[in-house]
């Protein structure tokens, strides 16, 4: 009971991260707040390792710091402009964002609730599902490609509670997600340019 | 597991390794020559496997195709890159050809729902970097965009692999389609991700929006790769998903995206002032109705398959012939391409060749594919979705038709200026592979 308490308390810590990561305006705050959720994801699948002694559970809260909490942070750290000390995401009003971001998300936890709800018994899934939509948000409404890259890890994040929640892929299975969103993290970094906004480019219009 | 198929997956992933050897071009040629070498055995053994492997009559297909682009595209790209000599950009760019080969070869075999999700994100990462070989910043913006867009659908798929694991327990593809072929409310849920998912890998309206950006501004040999083959393994994946959550109310679902794609790509073909950008929304046109076929079934598979193998080649001689003038007119706009038959004799050729049968001309494999396809939706009752499909095709043809019309005949030109013998014989295969491909399925027959 204590248990399941402290994962919606952990579930709640994270959907708060969803939402202050849309507040952001600057980059490397937004970096430490994704990478901050992370964290908090690891506990979780911790917890639930422990409570249902499942190893493999345990081991994935260590990878989730290792490669989303230390390495990724590493990556993106690497690419931030060093002649800016702040980067700044100009294109949205952070009020506009905001008000989005809580609309949408009493939208997805609606969806949620309509979708999934009725029979998958997993209330905590709502959470994780929220936060795929918050991620998508984020990459649809920014132009800057940090926030591009973080949305993309917080709807990876989200699928991570969400399998916590409802069932826990197989192990194998988690691992080659991981590893595979460090890998296009890498290679995307590799097209992050001076230039971290997109402008309207006309060769590519139409 | 079978050593074939670790061979066929294995040698390409190995032979990437030639980064660091002097000889790295031959060793790419010789990975993709072998990798063809041992799909074709694949292919005349009739091979079937369904272990830690899936393979079947509908995997051979797709592998042979992908096997074959493999190969064109790594000799046309030795001609098409020759100035980047054997510089590290080079070795990489064929280096990650061979892994990007590989990823796709063991998305197509794999007999795992999760692990087949892990090759599709795989293809990503080893093909973003083929889009930026020459780190132009308008091709650094089509290649952001696409590992961006890309990635994100995808993971909308990978909560279909939850939602499928929540419901039967097992991910193994082989099982779930021999034990599983039910519907419920989880499978309905598992599709629909699925379809929004791997749908904006496969470019369906309105996920596609990275497909004409990332096509046009890839160098042509992958713009081959990704028309020709990525996007069917993207379809493979849907289609299995499919296969086991089918319904009635998901296959109107599956078919509406279809029709809604190949009715956008009709819509925005006549407006195209660039040629390999005209090419990308023939593309999802031709990716729409491969969906269709498969969706309905019967006949209409017969047809995505024949469609979907000569598309791979039609597709893949448009884009070599594309690269071969823009190698000579440095320009992708139609307008600034005039006297092409005087200028480029055989490129014309292979031009005029590839856009007929990527429109779906007769005597062509794709007239044969859309017609079994059109006639299946047909004898299913889906009367206004073909309609609505003729019109498309007709404006679709009519438009590519047209575009490459003023490219070849417009203007005169004095000189002749043809591409590298390697680029315009690649070129010229693929659109006479076309032409053979509906004699050899008739001759030899499908399924």
């Amino acid at each position: 009971m204590i248990y399941s308490e402290l994962e919606g308390i952990l579930g709640a810590l994270i959907l708060g991260s969803t939402l202050v990561v849309q507040t952001r305006s600057y980059i490397r705050p937004m970096i430490n707040t994704v990478v901050t959720q992370s964290v908090i994801l690891a506990v979780t699948a911790l917890i639930i390792g422990i409570t249902t002694n499942a190893p493999d559970l345990i081991v994935l809260a260590g990878l989730v710091v290792v490669l989303r909490g230390i390495l990724i942070r590493h990556f993106l750290s690497l690419r931030l402009p060093k002649t800016r000390m702040f980067v700044k995401e100009t294109s949205q009003g952070v009020a506009s964002v905001t008000m989005y971001s809580v609309i949408v998300l009493i939208i997805s936890f609606l969806v949620y609730r309509y979708t999934f709800s009725p029979i998958v018994e997993a209330p905590l899934g709502a959470i994780g599902f929220s936060m795929i939509v918050q991620g998508l948000l984020l990459i649809t409404t920014r132009r800057n490609s940090f926030a591009h890259f973080i949305g993309y890890i917080e709807e990876e994040n989200g699928i991570i509670f969400m399998s916590l929640t409802i069932v826990p892929l197989p192990f194998l299975i988690e691992i080659s997600v991981l590893l595979d969103v460090l890998a296009l993290i890498i290679v995307g970094t590799g097209l992050v340019t001076e230039n971290v906004e997109h402008p309207r480019v006309e060769e590519l219009i139409g | 597991m079978n050593p074939i198929i670790i061979l066929l997956i294995a040698v390409p992933a190995i032979f990437s390794l030639g980064y660091f050897a002097k000889q790295f071009k031959y060793i790419s040629v010789l990975s993709a020559v072998i990798t063809l070498a041992i799909s074709l055995y694949i292919m005349i053994t009739q091979l079937e496997l369904s272990g830690d492997f899936l393979v079947d009559y509908l995997s051979r297909y797709f592998i042979i195709a992908i096997s074959s682009i493999y190969l064109l595209s790594v000799v046309f790209g030795l001609g098409y890159h020759h100035k980047m000599g054997e510089s590290r950009n080079m070795r990489l760019h064929l280096s990650l050809m061979d892994l990007f080969a590989s990823s796709m070869l063991f998305s197509m075999t794999i007999n795992n729902f999760g692990l087949l999700w892990f090759g599709i994100e795989a293809t990503t990462v080893s093909s973003t970097l083929l889009l930026v070989i020459e780190r132009e910043p308008l091709k650094i913006e089509a290649a952001w965009r696409y590992v961006i867009i890309v990635s994100a659908g995808l993971t909308i798929s990978l909560l279909s692999v939850l939602v499928m694991y929540y419901d039967f327990n097992n991910l193994t593809i082989s099982y779930l389609l021999a034990h599983h072929q039910a519907y419920t409310e989880l499978t309905a849920i598992a599709a629909g991700t699925a379809l929004i998912g791997y749908g904006t890998k496969i470019g369906l309206f309105p996920m596609h929006t990275w497909l004409p950006d990332a096509h046009s501004e890839a160098p042509s040999e992958i713009s081959a790769m990704f028309s020709g083959v990525l996007l069917p393994v993207a379809i493979y994946a849907l289609y299995r998903v499919y296969q086991v959550t089918a319904a009635p109310s998901i296959t109107n679902l599956f078919i509406f995206f279809g029709v809604i794609t190949v009715l956008f790509s009709a819509i925005m073909l006549p407006s195209q002032r660039f040629y390999k950008r005209m090419f990308a929304y023939s593309t999802m046109e031709n990716m729409g109705l491969i969906l269709i076929g498969f969706t309905v079934g019967g006949i209409a598979l017969t047809g995505a398959l024949i469609l979907l193998v000569t598309h791979a080649f039609g597709k893949g001689a448009a884009f070599y012939s594309s690269g071969n003038i823009l190698e000579n007119y440095e320009s992708k706009k139609i307008s600034d391409v005039t006297g092409l038959r005087d200028r480029m004799p055989y490129t014309s050729i292979s031009l005029i060749l590839s856009s007929l049968a990527v429109t779906g001309a007769p005597p062509f494999g794709t007239f044969l594919g859309e017609f079994l396809i059109l006639t299946g939706l047909y004898l299913n009752g889906y009367f206004l979705p073909v309609a609505l499909i003729i019109s498309s095709l007709l404006i679709a043809f009519a438009s590519v038709n047209f575009h490459v019309s003023r490219m070849l005949f417009s203007g005169h030109e004095e000189h002749v200026s043809e591409s590298s013998r390697s680029q315009v014989t690649v070129a010229l295969s693929a659109s006479a592979i076309t032409l053979l491909i509906p004699i050899l399925f008739l001759a030899f027959g499908v399924v």
